[in-house]
């Protein structure tokens, strides 16, 4: 597999903490991965991802230390506008990252930004507001959109950059279950259809495990677990681990003792196999 | 009388011929309003007809955009300065050679003016979407950071608004009272308010400049628009219009027809 970011040894303090808020991270991600990050508010997920697009160390300053690379770009030396035309970033709250008065306006903001042609603009912006299938609010103002809409319209303003890998820190967290899970789902969706590397950080694994292709769980500003996610709940389920929460379905069958010969279950399906497995 | 003044120049979003036009030509309108207002009329009679004509169009201009009550909503906000305005000119009675008929006409066609001059922009901030506005910013060839600033003002208002709603709604669930008492500890009951809302929104800078760099604000030279002003035929004529208009009135000053009667 080509690898599209490479962290090797990276380690980062904000001016004036006494923390370090990532500590020795070595991490290779893949072309086309689906990586969720899981780990305790706090842990430098959100650090991490800014380190990817250049934010830390170039608009935060700090003791940075180690290597990262990305798609063949130095964040820490790459103008952050040009790191941002191949790695998109979503941030949790869709208020702040919406600034135009009209939802179409400002999925071209940034295209406006980094000057394309009328033409060029016109057809990323229908391609964007087509993924992520937001036609009817095309001329509607930020202001009277819910929640999931707004962040939707967000994912549709980076995703017209067109980058090749795109990051969401915790982008569900201002929506209900429901809302999250059809998000989510798109996402994977996306990520499949237009082959964008997806990196993601989220609280509620139940809605994402089974998507993913790799998990990445993160404690003190260190990478504790790093593997396929059925691996890393094995892990996880085994120490007891109680910093995040673990999917219902896979405690459930751990408990029961039903995983232990099979892999951990991530779906209902997956964990009627399990339990019909028993007898075999 | 200012907050019901400001309501009245909010921008309503409506489906009328006046609101399609191009802001530009609304913006000529607003300007030739103003400058007629402001500088014709050595008389008051003439003071008088062209102010009344000024506002009688605004009137007309409004009923076809269907906001006409709004600027009954502005004269009637107004009426404490144009009350002013008619006072000061009465002064004019303590001359002595003041003729008291003559002062009281000139008192009035005064406040008129005055009115005609305040009213003048209704038409533009009542039927101009603040995303329109932008455009026309950027159309008059502001840098874009001071278009951007305008738009993204807008933008957060009603997000601040409704910050600072559920601050007040916190700290009265924490029984602060923000109705009763002396001036002194309602003020200090706001400032409980307004230290919050201005932690949170020092934080909210961080993350919209967060938002900013990964959107490439600021990255080209040259940044394109993609959506712009493009006047249309119905534009160009209502321009027409308004300029023929502002130059007859030029014309007809003039001719002297608005510096006394003959």
């Amino acid at each position: 597999m080509n690898m599209t970011i490479e962290i090797e040894d990276l380690s980062f303090r904000y001016a004036g903490s006494g923390r370090w808020a990532l500590r020795n991270i070595s991490l290779k991600i893949g072309e086309g991965e689906f990586a969720v990050f899981a780990g305790a508010t706090g842990c430098g997920k959100s650090t991490l991802f800014k380190c990817l697009i250049g934010l830390i160390p170039q608009m935060y300053h700090g003791e940075y230390s180690g290597r990262v690379i990305v798609r063949g770009l130095d964040p820490s030396t790459t103008p952050i506008s040009k790191m941002a035309q191949k790695v998109g970033m979503v941030f949790q709250n869709p208020d702040n990252q919406l600034f135009a008065l009209t939802v179409e306006n400002d999925v071209a903001f940034a295209l406006e930004n980094i000057g394309l042609e009328r033409a060029e603009i016109e057809r990323r912006v229908s391609k964007a507001f087509r993924i992520m299938g937001i036609e009817d609010l095309r001329h509607r103002s930020p202001f009277e959109l819910s929640g999931g809409q707004k962040q939707r319209v967000a994912i549709a303003s980076i995703l017209a950059l067109e980058p090749e890998i795109l990051i969401l820190d915790e982008p569900t967290s201002s929506l209900d279950g429901a809302t999250a899970k059809k998000l989510l789902e798109e996402l994977a969706e996306i990520r499949r259809k237009e082959n964008i590397t997806v990196l993601i950080s989220e609280h509620r694994l139940d809605l994402v495990v089974r998507e993913a292709t790799r998990l990445i769980v993160m404690e003190s500003g260190q990478i504790i677990a790093d593997d396929e996610p059925r691996e890393v709940l094995r892990q996880l389920l085994e120490d007891d681990y109680y910093m995040i929460e673990l999917p219902k379905i896979s405690r459930l069958a751990w408990a029961l003792g039903l995983s232990g010969r099979r892999s951990i279950p991530l779906t209902k399906e997956e964990f009627i196999a399990n339990l019909w497995g028993i007898g075999s | 009388m200012s907050l019901s003044l400001l309501q009245a120049l909010k921008y309503r979003s409506l489906d009328t011929p006046i609101h399609r036009l191009d802001p530009r030509v609304k913006l000529l309108a607003a300007m030739s309003f103003l400058v007629t207002a402001l500088l014709f009329g050595r008389y008051w009679g003439g003071m008088l007809t062209v102010s009344s004509s000024i506002i009688l169009s605004q009137l007309i201009l409004l009923k076809v955009a269907k906001s006409s009550r709004y600027l009954l909503t502005t004269i009637r906000g107004a009426l404490p300065i144009v009350g002013l305005v008619f006072l000061l000119s009465l002064l004019g009675l303590l001359e002595p050679t003041a003729q008291a008929g003559e002062v009281l006409y000139w008192a009035l066609a005064s406040s008129i003016r005055f009115l005609a001059f305040l009213t003048s922009f209704n038409i533009f901030f009542l039927t101009t979407s603040p995303d329109e506005f932008g455009q026309l910013l950027s159309k008059l060839r502001i840098p874009y950071v001071y278009t951007f600033t305008f738009v993204a003002a807008v933008r957060l208002a009603p997000v601040i608004a409704d910050e600072a709603q559920d601050i007040i709604d916190a700290q009265r669930s924490r029984g602060v009272e923000f109705e009763k008492g002396s001036p002194v500890k309602r003020i200090k009951a706001l400032v409980g308010v307004f230290v919050p809302l201005l932690i949170n929104s020092l934080r909210r800078a961080y993350e919209m400049a967060e938002a900013l760099e990964v959107k490439c604000f600021g990255a080209s030279e040259r940044r394109t628009t993609y959506r712009e002003l493009q006047a249309s035929r119905k534009d160009v004529l209502a321009s027409i219009v308004v300029l023929s208009g502002l130059t007859l009135m030029i014309w007809a000053n003039g001719l002297g027809a608005f510096n006394g009667l003959p």
